[in-house]
């Protein structure tokens, strides 16, 4: 083989690595059992918002969103008592999608945030570190940036975007599900 | 006053090193294009079906026409401008079928990967196929064509 041959060869290998790059950070199962062990019982509920609950979700101190249908889980141990609930969101960020699970304590306390898939480029993605912000957040306090949540230099769009989602997930879990399981 | 007519380029020293860098230009945008293009739109026809369609299970929204022509708009420019310079260096270097088959490739494929991206945006899942093909086939095509060229520019002339 020539050296061009040896160019063009290692200029297609390109084309190997790229098409391995992972598409989702983690499956919403794999945490749900990493979250509540693998022995509870996971349900899924599918909720709908009319545009009555649009309306109290959003007097709740919510941003403007237009979401209508949303994914949350139920976990349960042998007994059917309710170990926490998780929500599922996707939204974009700038031009991409990202979507994270929100664990929710049986009361409604944010307890974890987790990456379910980010296409955005990776300097935005938020760290583990960042996300750990959110623990502890009540339901019917809203979350602010600036102030509960640090902005994260040049990635503020996604900073918001966990914020709004995060208090999103709290107040559809307050009118739609809390008391209701 | 007198003057020497050539049609070999590499007769004048400016204009033959300019198209050696040029060409190099040429290879520094080939070698990024998979990786971005992967990152667009991805490079096989499930990546692409996923992408431009939307997945579920990947959480991916389906992309919108304007999405995919703001997408397009700025690969065509490109591509059309790499065509005109190799297909115009390649026809002063040789203008046998295989030469003019290169030039109407390089014209041809950009057209063809465009259209079939637009039709996959319009639902037709099989033109992923040819979005693929056209992407790999113009890729080889103009890396191809550039070491031609390269190797003929950078060849002492007799």
């Amino acid at each position: 083989m020539t050296s061009w041959h040896w160019v063009l060869v290692s200029c297609f290998s390109l084309f190997l690595p790229v098409s391995l790059s992972a598409e989702l950070i983690h499956q919403p199962v794999e945490l749900l059992q990493n979250q509540y062990g693998r022995k509870a019982r996971i349900e899924k509920l599918n909720v709908l918002l009319t545009d009555d609950d649009a309306a109290l979700v959003s007097g709740a101190g919510v941003s403007p969103f237009k979401e209508r249908i949303f994914t949350f889980f139920v976990a349960k141990d042998q007994n059917k008592k309710i170990l926490g609930y998780a929500g599922l969101l996707a939204r974009k960020i700038r031009t991409k999608d990202q979507a994270a699970l929100y664990f929710l304590s049986e009361k409604g306390e944010l307890l974890s945030i987790e990456l379910v898939a980010f296409y955005e480029p990776p300097e935005y993605q938020p760290t583990v570190k960042w996300l750990d912000q959110f623990k502890g957040a009540k339901v019917g306090q809203p979350i602010r940036v600036r102030h509960e949540v640090r902005v994260v230099t040049g990635a503020t769009m996604t900073a918001t975007s966990f914020v709004e989602s995060a208090n999103l997930v709290q107040a559809v879990w307050s009118q739609k599900i809390k008391g209701h399981m | 006053m007198r003057f020497l007519l050539s049609r070999d380029l590499r007769d004048n020293v400016t204009i033959r090193w300019l198209l050696v860098g040029y060409l190099i230009g040429v290879f520094a945008y080939l070698t990024a294009s998979p990786v971005y293009e992967s990152s667009q739109l991805g490079l096989f026809p499930s990546d692409l079906v996923h992408r431009v369609l939307g997945s579920r299970d990947l959480f991916l929204s389906p992309k919108s026409l304007t999405d995919v022509v703001v997408n397009l708009h700025v690969k065509m420019f490109l591509n059309s401008l790499i065509a005109l310079i190799l297909s115009s260096l390649l026809v002063r270097l040789s203008t046998a079928g295989t030469s003019k088959l290169a030039v109407a490739c390089l014209f041809g494929l950009p057209v063809l990967e465009s259209l079939s991206l637009v039709l996959l945006s319009q639902g037709l899942e099989f033109m992923s196929y040819v979005k693929a093909f056209a992407f790999v086939g113009l890729w080889t095509l103009q890396c191809g064509v550039s070491v031609v060229l390269l190797r003929y520019l950078l060849r002492t002339p007799r």
